[in-house]
């Protein structure tokens, strides 16, 4: 089946009329894999402010995208310009409209009525694979940026970085029935701790760390293995509820033992 | 406490995440969603999504203590916005795995403690069985419309977004959740994608019994048997006032003029836009920007590449620094006269919010207040019989402009239709009021209508650049 494709982005403003303009979606490249695709950009007039983007199809009108998405890069750098804070324009064109075009025009409308050239987008034709409209077969992920702000975090407050990401076993919570209860969890470090407690099917870990990097180290273990209902605490006054189960393995837990009477049932 | 260092790398990698483009379509019916759909609240500052921020919705509920499921979750906002209102713990669950990444990461981010994300099909019946105290299924419920009963089995309030209603808000959604959950409100009405201009969605609480609902309500809509809902109020933007005075389509090309104001903020754009259908079929959305003159006045004359129909709607919204601040609408039809085109226009802006909730095809019985709208209700209505005298009453529909909906009225409508009956009233309410004009209180006109009717929904303005509209459905 014949799809639109997007041969090439050419971003070529009116430089009389635009302090800068510019195409920031879609990328040359590759069929369009859905019923429409989203255009976003910046105008930014010199003399009259821009109030829209109109794209022509060929000659034809296709779309009109409203100027007036956030830029706060465009407002950095151009301070000096009452519009420049939100010059964006941001539009969803549909393949259906096109009808055979070879190119896409993208012209901002300024307050004065004139018009000034932005850039353009060049169309080609593709074959596109059976299957209908669907998800890019590749999901992106987050994961190894995650791993690296581990990883960077780790060594930023001198926590030894071997098997870090690993899942390391508990033994001591293997004689322990987890399953269905609420924890709380005082044995600090990256947390492995409170994640092992939830795999052993307990229903909410709460973990309270008083040292705040190590607190932000265990949020970030937790958001890479994709951790659900363990929560990390920066301090006992943040905890609004009573736990069946305490855990303290490792060093002495940052609370004397006997204020820990109002959070805890049947420990 | 995280560090200056860590905090803005975890910004910049939301950021990043936001910006990858993203997108799934639904094989049945080509709606969209993807990493943009959802606004973001980031702390002090929010990125903009497709949706508008729903937690006005969650404003009338009362979350404290509560365990809530959200379905659907999206990007996690819902789900941080109930926490944030009290909730003792929320659930996510979302099929995507890329947008349970961000959701975690949003919430590392924001410090947001007891909300967690799952990767679940919300669609497959073995998903559910731990009980909730809430359900939220905001713009979910094509997934789950056969699960009502193991939706019932683990809860006894859910919080319903429809979709894009089309006039099949009862047979749709209505009996089939007031099989499990009889007792109901109506919230409001949400915005279909800023992307795809037209639609609305109707946000409703369905609960288990009475006492089910007015537990989940917020304290302040608890007061009285019946008199809650509605309470978020309105497609959000009808809050200018104004008249359209000239507008022509001819060939191609839209003439536009007339003024628009808010009661308290100037405006610094005026943008003209259409449901109807442009090239491709699909609604064309904005036509042009202009910049208003002294007093709010605006003059537009543009390309408008419209499909031929007998009627176009344009609507007129006003911005100031980006913002939006209220639309008001005005009805085209080929040579129809300035005084005809504004009953055109009001007959529009009564039955159009209402055909979103029943199909106004399928009206049998019609009773006219205003005889402005006559001329135009054979085809709005067209199996109806209209009468302009309520007689013996059997109506399954009333319409009336500038209505002083007193007891007297109220009761008077109550008699006059039957039970399934729809009712669009425009009234001076709080738009008038804004302006320092006479005008009801809105919330005391619902506590008039809720002892007698469903309040589906209220719009302050919508109706002639003046006019509140209710909608109202007999039970």
């Amino acid at each position: 089946m014949t799809v639109v494709s997007l041969e090439e982005v050419r971003v070529a403003p009116d430089g009389a009329a635009l302090v800068t303009a510019g195409i920031s979606q879609p990328a040359a490249g590759g069929p369009v894999g859905a019923p429409t695709f989203v255009v976003r950009g910046w105008g930014l007039g010199s003399e009259a402010r821009a109030l829209a983007v109109e794209i022509r199809a060929d000659e034809r009108l296709v779309r009109v995208a409203p100027v007036r998405e956030p830029t706060p890069d465009v407002a950095a750098a151009h301070a000096d310009r009452p519009w420049a804070a939100h010059c964006g324009f941001l539009t969803r064109v549909r393949v259906g409209a096109l009808d055979g075009a070879g190119e896409l025009r993208l012209e901002a409308v300024l307050a004065d009525g004139t018009r000034a050239a932005i850039g353009t987008i060049a169309l080609g034709e593709a074959e596109r694979s059976s299957g209908g409209w669907g998800r890019a077969p590749e999901v992106p992920s987050i994961r190894p940026d995650v791993e690296r702000l581990v990883m960077d975090e780790a060594e930023r407050v001198g926590v030894d970085r071997t098997g870090l990401l690993d899942t390391p076993a508990v033994p001591a919570l293997e004689e322990i029935d987890l399953e269905a209860r609420t924890v709380l969890d005082l044995s600090g470090g990256p947390g492995h701790v409170a994640r092992a407690a939830r795999a052993r099917g307990a229903a909410l870990v709460d973990s309270v760390h008083l040292d705040d990097d190590l607190a932000a180290l265990a949020r970030l273990l937790d958001l890479y293995h994709r951790t659900t209902r363990v929560f990390v605490h920066d301090s006992l006054e943040a905890l609004d509820r009573t736990y069946d189960v305490v855990v303290v393995l490792g060093p002495p837990p940052p609370v004397a033992p006997e204020t820990l009477g109002e959070v805890v049932v049947g420990a | 406490m995280t560090s200056p260092q860590l905090t803005a790398d975890l910004e910049r990698l939301v950021m990043q995440a936001l910006e990858t483009p993203y997108s799934s379509f639904s094989a049945t019916d080509d709606s969209e969603t993807g990493n943009r759909y959802q606004a973001v609240g980031l702390g002090d500052r929010s990125t903009r999504g497709m949706r508008e921020h729903r937690g006005r919705f969650l404003d009338a509920l009362d979350l404290r203590g509560r365990t809530v499921l959200d379905l659907g979750s999206n990007l996690g906002q819902i789900s941080r916005e109930a926490r944030a209102r009290g909730a003792a713990l929320v659930d996510g669950f979302e099929i995507d795995p890329y947008f349970n990444e961000i959701a975690q990461l949003v919430n590392v981010l924001t410090g947001t403690t007891r909300v967690s994300f799952y990767e679940r099909d919300m669609a497959d019946p073995a998903t559910y069985g731990e009980p909730y105290d809430v359900v939220l299924a905001f713009s979910a419920f094509r997934f789950i419309a056969d699960l009502l009963d193991r939706l019932a089995a683990v809860t006894d309030v859910m919080v319903v977004e429809t979709h894009e209603l089309k006039g099949n808000f009862d047979e749709r959604y209505l009996v089939p959740l007031t099989e499990h959950f009889p007792a109901f409100r109506m919230l409001g009405e949400s915005e279909v994608e800023r992307l795809r201009p037209g639609g609305v969605r109707a946000v409703g609480v369905f609960a288990r019994d009475e006492s089910a609902l007015l537990g989940a309500l917020a304290p302040a809509l608890r007061s009285g048997a019946r008199a809650a809902g509605v309470l978020a109020a309105g497609v959000r933007g009808q809050r200018i006032r104004g008249a359209v005075d000239e507008l022509r389509l001819d060939e191609g090309r839209l003439r536009i003029s007339g003024w628009c104001r808010d009661s308290e903020t100037p405006h610094d754009a005026v943008e003209l836009s259409t449901p109807a259908d442009g090239p491709g079929g699909a609604p064309f959305g904005t036509l042009a920007v202009t910049e208003p003159a002294a007093g709010g006045g605006f003059e537009v004359e543009c390309e408008a590449p419209l499909a031929d129909s007998p009627v176009v709607r344009l609507d007129v919204s006003a911005f100031a620094k980006s913002n939006p601040l209220g639309t008001m609408s005005a009805y085209w039809s080929p040579g129809l006269e300035r005084e005809q085109a504004v009953g055109l226009t009001l007959a529009h802006d009564l039955l159009e919010p209402l055909g979103h909730y029943r199909a106004l095809d399928s009206f049998e019985s019609a009773l006219d207040l205003d005889s402005r709208l006559e001329p135009f209700l054979a085809s709005l209505v067209p199996n109806a019989r209209v009468s302009s005298a309520a007689g013996d009453g059997g109506f399954d529909l009333v319409t009336g402009h500038a209505v002083d909906a007193d007891e007297a009225r109220v009761a008077e409508l109550q008699r006059i239709t039957r039970p399934g009956a729809y009712v669009a009233l425009s009234v001076l309410g709080e738009l008038a009021r804004r302006f320092g004009e006479p005008g009801i209180v809105r919330d005391e006109l619902i506590g008039r209508c809720a002892p007698r009717f469903d309040v589906m929904t209220y719009v302050e303005g919508g109706v002639a650049g003046l006019h509140d509209l209710i909608v109202l459905r007999r039970p």
